[in-house]
């Protein structure tokens, strides 16, 4: 076999001077040099705020610049596309850009190597139809295959159980079915076990497959044909998986079966952050999986652009795993006009019951620190681990504040669902308009509202001759191009949508059917009843861009945007979500919110935000999603970090005046939160 | 739907004209494109046309390469189709019209997917130019593609050269100091070294400064800052300064004696120039499809250049040329026996009717014994029957000769019918015969008629005495174990025993008819006795004589009118003597082959002219003559033809069916 280091093109001086004057790079420091100049198997752990994807991007483009091969490529993997669309964005214009967008390079998320490499080959080479991969749609399928009554019986059956139809996975080649993670929770030989494996035969022979399924064919493929690792081992000598700390063990899985760390010539770099592992779901509290980062090969990146020392200070010691041997630095943040580099990190006391409060003061301090100028640009936040709605603990309970609503009711945990996907048409439309209006170009909108009408065709059991070719509209308008009906129908909904700016309202959309239908006809679609009957043709006045443009446009007050005005004209909108929403975020300021899980956050935290503990020791089994959870809070801001703590975790009298000491001593100002207004400890 | 299995190595397409050899090259071209990168336009007449007149609206093409290493696994991953342990790469190219006119814009939809059926994903261009093969076409002007110009063949195959990139740069502040320095620079660096020469000639910099100084100067308004440089055309990009050095270059013969070249080369020589080339590039190349497609490499060579060629695709073909990294496969069409005869039996595909016959171990009757002895024994001579609509296979020279003249005496002509008469020797007729015949019985078979021409070998039992190979019928080497010759006798006691052994001759040796291939056996013995026999009797006795005293009559000893004056009172003679036992007459006759050293083939030649001479005659009737010949001789041409003969009259030849 070829020697990996023989491919990968060394990286000189004058590279790293290239791709810093091309992407507009400030000075490169030793950390950032190594990794870029890394050709060997090796793990980074880089602290929020370090500039990880364009590392990545800038390595990208160095090591394109520099290839040579034409049948061997940079496979780039991470949960979302955001490598791509860093490299679309930085690099566009450039000939490494598209180069590195092409064959023989992959960039994507895993599952889309997944697919691309692993479970559409097996399915595709063992007689299966070109596979649709959607939940969505695959959930739609199955519902058909069974019918009304059959449906029902399998759905109240599996809701009893606390989980529904439309979780029913394949669970291994021989389409034996799960539910999620565990067992179907009956006999196979029970009616609901038959009637749920018979929709999921159906749809498996039809082609239609949920996310997490192609993992099943991906490990088909392995098992069947154990080679082809070697294979994808030749095609990719160089491996890069970003946001590591986040992949799943069925994920990791695949990826030390397909590239292993040892034993195999692929140098594989494996770049996240431990200690923003913080996805919920099972996982939630457990280390990383695969081992990352394997300490002897890590190479970390302790120092921070987001933000100053004094934040990186306070935020080090939340590190389940230390950012450095120094722990976490900060040579930030980026000068900010109406901003100074040393705003008084704040420490919010309330009255447990009181919580209300808080973001008043919170408003007001940052109007305090910060001009308008830097106000327009930024974005100011208040975030709380826990966010979903829970009325049923009200104030005075021994677990208030359990919650992000409990700081202000009107929040929404739905609204700020940071997922875009559209659940109805009108919702496919509106984000399309969105977009257009976002960027004032029209062909992603146009892709969008295909991409509706599709999914409608699909859940109507057409679109089946579409096949999976992006761009959607141009797929649309071949599938129609021998209708010359359904082509206008098409077009007259894209004018009226994108062009003549068609106000939406039940009524316009009620006009509109006519032509969807025409269209989802000539994609195939049958029934026309099922298909006006069908939810994701009906009227939804949830506009889910509103939701998409607060978090590209924080000056908009929008749903969970909370303002506090001073009174002299001046104001501020401060965005309220949940830790998860805001990973990847930075802020100009931000609030963590004490919540409840299983105990305050804040309590536990406490010998942390002391100083009496650092990293994990001395950490509860439960402490670890809670240290997480604050240091990725406490990373978001540039300029402020604020925490919210309940009166009673401080304690009382000579407890609370030492630990009020204390914390003035580690950076904090401290403030008593009353009536709304701070009350500063002096 | 036509499937054609391909081997390794070199893969020769033969068949007549219009047979389908250009349209398999022009499937693999159209779903794997070409280096030269032609760009290629689906045409409206490359939609078949059923026989009812109707159009199809779609071409399907589909090409499977499999035998991948693991690099090229690697490098097609996301497109193999994964059958078990074996992997291929599954080619699907499709075109589906849109409208009847091609002057509409996108008025045919190509798509080129992977996998079983095409339900992989799409091709990248950038795979399609890792796939594309190396393609030479029929007629191709070698010497203009050997010449230099814009997109020039040469300068894209020398692009592709991985070492055209190497060398030093060139340094306007470091000139190369000695003839050593200037050797090291890279082409770009040669260019930029002699642009910069030029750029210091005195002649070139001196009007330079002239321009700029005596007219722009007086010219120009004060403050205007523009000045006059007089440079060669460069510029651009470092790869398309290179490509514009390459093109520059032109590849040409020159004596290697004197190192001179001499004019312009022939054709001939400058393909074989350029196919050299073109199979440098492909055997050197790191990666990409190796293969190569020719069309009639045969253009413009001789036989033994023919030879010598086939000889280096063949090796090219296992990978044995030096310099060559690997294994290049090739696929060509040819319409030259000399191609056929020199490529391995088992990697010819036969194009006929609209089907491919592969001649592969297994795809025909022919045994692997068969496909040694056909190695050495199917030579040029004999390659055209991979050509011919219809083949007579003989077993010695006089049938060779004599076959052509009979039929024209029947009134058919074998050249216009397009059947060759394949003379094997003594051996060897079923093997022959078998390359025509398919091993599945179910699938389709060829329609090239094929006619095995085969003696009887059974004497009268008159012969051995009149011949003097035995006594008289009591002689003991009726007995001996060593006796190669076969009598009637020897086949029973009595004629109705006598009939059932020979019935069982015959069989035994249609043994292997089936498909379109029939044996056709003589009556009687040989050819010679059979003709004699059955109406020629005078003719034949006269050729044989004529044969016998052939050197005395070249020698002008003899003329041959004496001799065949001298014939005819012999012939007179014998026939009293017989009387009316032809058995008699016909072995006095063939004894003249036997005791009197006549040359079958030289009487075969004598008989022919004395023959044709007969035509001549205004009283020549075909019908009456057809009478005069053995029916096995008629009933050959007949099948060989496909048709019946125009000058027998059906009653005249009695239909046998094939058990006899």
């Amino acid at each position: 076999m070829a020697d990996p280091q023989s491919v990968i093109p060394q990286v000189a001086d004058e590279d790293v001077e290239w791709i810093r004057g091309v992407m507009g790079l400030r000075e490169i420091d030793r950390f950032r040099q190594e990794f870029l100049r890394a050709r060997t198997t090796l793990d980074v752990s880089a602290c929020p705020g370090s500039g990880k994807t364009t590392l990545i991007v800038a390595k990208l483009a160095i090591m394109a610049k520099n290839w040579s091969h034409r049948t061997k490529g940079i496979c780039v993997l991470s949960h979302t596309n955001a490598a791509r669309g860093e490299i679309q964005r930085r690099l566009c214009g450039t000939v490494v850009g598209q180069q590195l967008l092409s064959y023989p390079h992959f960039i994507d998320t895993i599952h889309g190597f997944v697919n691309r490499f692993l479970a559409l080959p097996w399915l595709n080479s063992n007689g299966f139809p070109a596979a649709t991969v959607d939940d969505d749609v695959t959930s739609t399928y199955r519902r058909r295959v069974l019918g009304h009554s059959e449906y029902w019986k399998v759905e109240n059956f599996l809701r009893r159980n606390h989980s529904g139809f439309d979780r029913i996975r394949v669970k291994d080649r021989n389409l034996d079915i799960w539910l999620g993670d565990r067992p179907f929770p009956a006999r196979p030989s029970a009616e609901t076990h038959q009637l749920a494996s018979r929709a999921v035969q159906a749809s498996s022979h039809a082609g239609y497959f949920c996310y997490d399924e192609m993992f099943v064919w991906a490990k088909a493929l392995l098992e069947d044909c154990p080679s082809v690792a070697t294979l994808l081992q030749l095609r990719f000598p160089l491996v890069i998986v970003d946001e590591m700390q986040d992949t799943s063990d069925l994920q990791v899985g695949i990826l030390e079966a397909v590239f292993p760390r040892t034993g195999s010539d692929v140098s594989l770099q494996r770049v996240g952050d431990p200690n923003q592992a913080i996805f919920d779901g099972a996982r939630a509290g457990t280390a990383v999986p695969g081992g990352f980062p394997d300490a002897p090969t890590c190479l970390k990146i302790p120092n921070s652009f987001r933000f100053g020392p004094a934040i990186a200070t306070l935020a080090s010691p939340f590190a389940v795993d230390a950012a450095g041997p120094d722990g976490l630095q900060g040579v930030g943040p980026r000068p900010v006009e109406g901003a100074t580099d040393f705003c008084p990190n704040a420490l919010f006391i309330f009255q447990d019951a009181e919580a209300r409060g808080v973001l008043n003061a919170y408003g007001h301090h940052v109007l305090s620190c910060f001009g308008d100028v830097a106000l327009a640009i930024g974005d100011v936040a208040a975030v709380g681990s826990v966010h979903q709605d829970a009325s049923d603990v009200t104030a005075g309970a021994a677990q208030f504040p359990k919650t992000v609503p409990h700081y202000w009711s009107e929040y929404s945990a739905e609204v700020g669902s940071s997922d875009p996907h559209p659940r109805t048409l009108i919702q496919y439309v509106r984000v399309a308009r969105a977009v257009v209006r976002d960027g004032g170009d029209l062909a992603p909108g146009v892709e969008k509202i295909a991409s509706g009408l599709v999914r409608l065709a699909r859940r109507a059991g057409g679109a089946g001759l579409l096949g999976k070719r992006a761009p959607r509209h141009r797929a649309v308008v071949d599938a129609l191009s021998r209708n010359a009906e359904a082509v206008s129908a098409y077009r007259r909904l894209l004018r009226a949508f994108l062009i003549d700016w068609e106000t939406l309202s039940a009524a316009s959309w009620a006009q509109r059917q006519a032509d969807i239908l025409l269209v989802a006809a000539g994609l195939g679609a049958s029934g026309t009843a099922s298909i006006i009957a069908d939810e994701f043709l009906g009227w939804d006045p949830n506009d889910p861009s509103l939701a998409v443009r607060a978090a590209t446009s924080p000056q908009d007050a929008g749903p969970n945007v909370y303002r506090v005005e001073d009174g002299c004209g001046r104001r501020v909108d401060i965005r309220l979500g949940s830790v998860h929403s805001m990973k990847g975020q930075t802020h100009l300021a931000t609030l963590l919110l004490s919540t409840y899980w299983h105990e305050h956050s804040a309590k536990r935290m406490l010998p942390w935000l002391l100083g009496e503990r650092t990293n994990l020791s001395g950490a509860g089994v439960q402490d670890r999603a809670r240290l997480q959870q604050t240091y990725v809070a406490m990373t978001r801001p540039s300029h402020l970090i604020c925490l919210a703590i309940p009166r009673t975790v401080l304690g009382e009298d000579a407890a609370l005046t030492g630990h009020v000491a204390t914390l003035k001593e580690r950076g904090w100002r401290v403030a008593d939160v009353v009536d709304g207004a701070a009350s500063w400890y002096s | 739907m036509l499937e054609l299995p391909l081997s390794s190595g070199v893969t020769a397409l033969v068949g007549r004209n219009d047979s389908g050899k250009s349209a398999v090259i022009d499937a693999i071209r159209y779903a794997l494109l070409t280096r030269d990168l032609t760009y290629i336009r689906v045409q409206p007449e490359d939609f078949h046309i059923d026989a009812s007149g109707a159009q199809a609206d779609e071409i399907f093409i589909r090409c499977q390469l499999s035998d991948l290493n693991d690099d090229e696994k690697g490098a097609f991953a996301e497109y193999l189709t994964y059958n078990g342990a074996e992997i291929s790469l599954i080619v699907n190219w499709s075109a589906r019209r849109r409208s009847e006119s091609p002057s509409a814009r996108r008025w045919v939809d190509v798509s080129v997917r992977s996998g079983v059926d095409g339900t992989g994903p799409t091709f990248e261009a950038s795979v399609r130019e890792l796939l594309s093969s190396a393609y030479l076409r029929p007629l191709r002007d070698a010497a203009r593609e050997m010449s230099s110009g814009r997109g020039s063949r040469l300068s894209q195959i020398l692009a592709n050269v991985p070492e055209i990139g190497q060398g030093e740069a060139f340094d306007e502040n470091v000139l190369p100091a000695d003839p050593d320095a200037v050797s090291k620079l890279s082409l770009l660096g040669l260019a930029d070294y002699l642009r910069h020469s030029v750029k210091t000639h005195q002649g070139v910099s001196g009007a330079e400064t002239a321009i700029n100084t005596q007219y722009l100067s007086s010219l120009f308004l004060r403050g205007d800052s523009l000045q006059g440089r007089i440079d060669l055309t460069e510029g651009g990009s470092d790869a398309n300064r290179l490509r514009r050095i390459l093109e520059r270059l032109e590849l040409g013969l020159f004596e290697a004696s004197t190192s001179s070249a001499r004019g312009y080369y022939g054709l001939g020589s400058n393909n074989v120039l350029f196919m050299a080339c073109e199979l440098l590039l492909l055997g050197r190349e790191p990666e990409g499809l190796p293969l190569l497609l020719i069309e009639e490499p045969e253009a413009h060579l001789h036989p033994q250049r023919q030879l010598r060629l086939m000889d280096f695709l063949g090796s090219a073909a296992a990978g044995k040329v030096k310099e060559s990294a690997r294994a290049v496969q090739v696929i060509l069409s040819t319409h030259s026996p000399n191609l056929a005869s020199a490529i391995s039996l088992k990697n010819l595909v036969m194009l006929e009717g609209g089907r491919v016959y592969s001649l592969a171990e297994g795809e025909t009757k022919l045994g692997a014994g068969d496909y040694r002895f056909l190695e050495r024994f199917l030579d040029v001579t004999k390659a055209n029957l991979f050509f011919a609509h219809g083949v007579i296979v003989v077993e010695g020279d006089a049938e060779a000769l004599l076959l052509p003249t009979l039929a024209r005496l029947l009134a058919t002509d074998l050249t216009e019918h397009g059947v060759s008469v394949v003379n094997v020797g003594g051996t060897g007729l079923r093997r022959f015969s078998r390359i025509f015949q398919r091993s599945d019985e179910a699938s389709p078979s060829l329609s090239v008629q094929v006619a095995c021409l085969a003696d009887m070998d059974v004497m009268p039992d008159c012969a051995p005495t009149i011949l003097g190979l035995v006594t008289g019928d009591d002689d003991k080497k009726w007995q001996s174990p060593k006796r190669r010759w076969k009598a009637m006798r020897d086949f029973g006691g009595n004629d109705k025993a006598r009939e059932q052994a020979l019935t069982e001759r015959r069989k035994h040796l249609r043994a292997s008819d089936g498909q379109s291939v029939r044996t056709f056996v003589a009556d009687h013995w040989t050819l010679e006795y059979d003709l004699a026999y059955c109406g020629l009797a005078e003719e034949v006795y006269v050729a044989a004589s004529l044969a016998k005293n052939d050197a005395a009559i070249l020698e002008k000893k003899k003329t041959a009118a004496d001799v065949e004056a001298t014939a005819k009172t012999e012939f007179e003679q014998l026939a009293k003597e017989a009387g009316e036992d032809r058995a008699v007459l016909c072995s006095h006759i063939y004894n003249l082959f036997h005791s009197g050293n006549a040359s079958k083939t030289i009487a075969a030649q004598y008989l022919a002219n004395a023959l044709t001479s007969e035509r001549e005659r205004d009283d020549f009737d075909s019908a009456k003559f057809a009478r005069k010949l053995p029916r096995y001789v008629v009933e050959a041409i007949a099948h060989a033809v496909g048709a019946a003969l125009p000058a027998v009259p059906t009653d005249g030849i009695p239909v046998v069916d094939a058990d006899g």
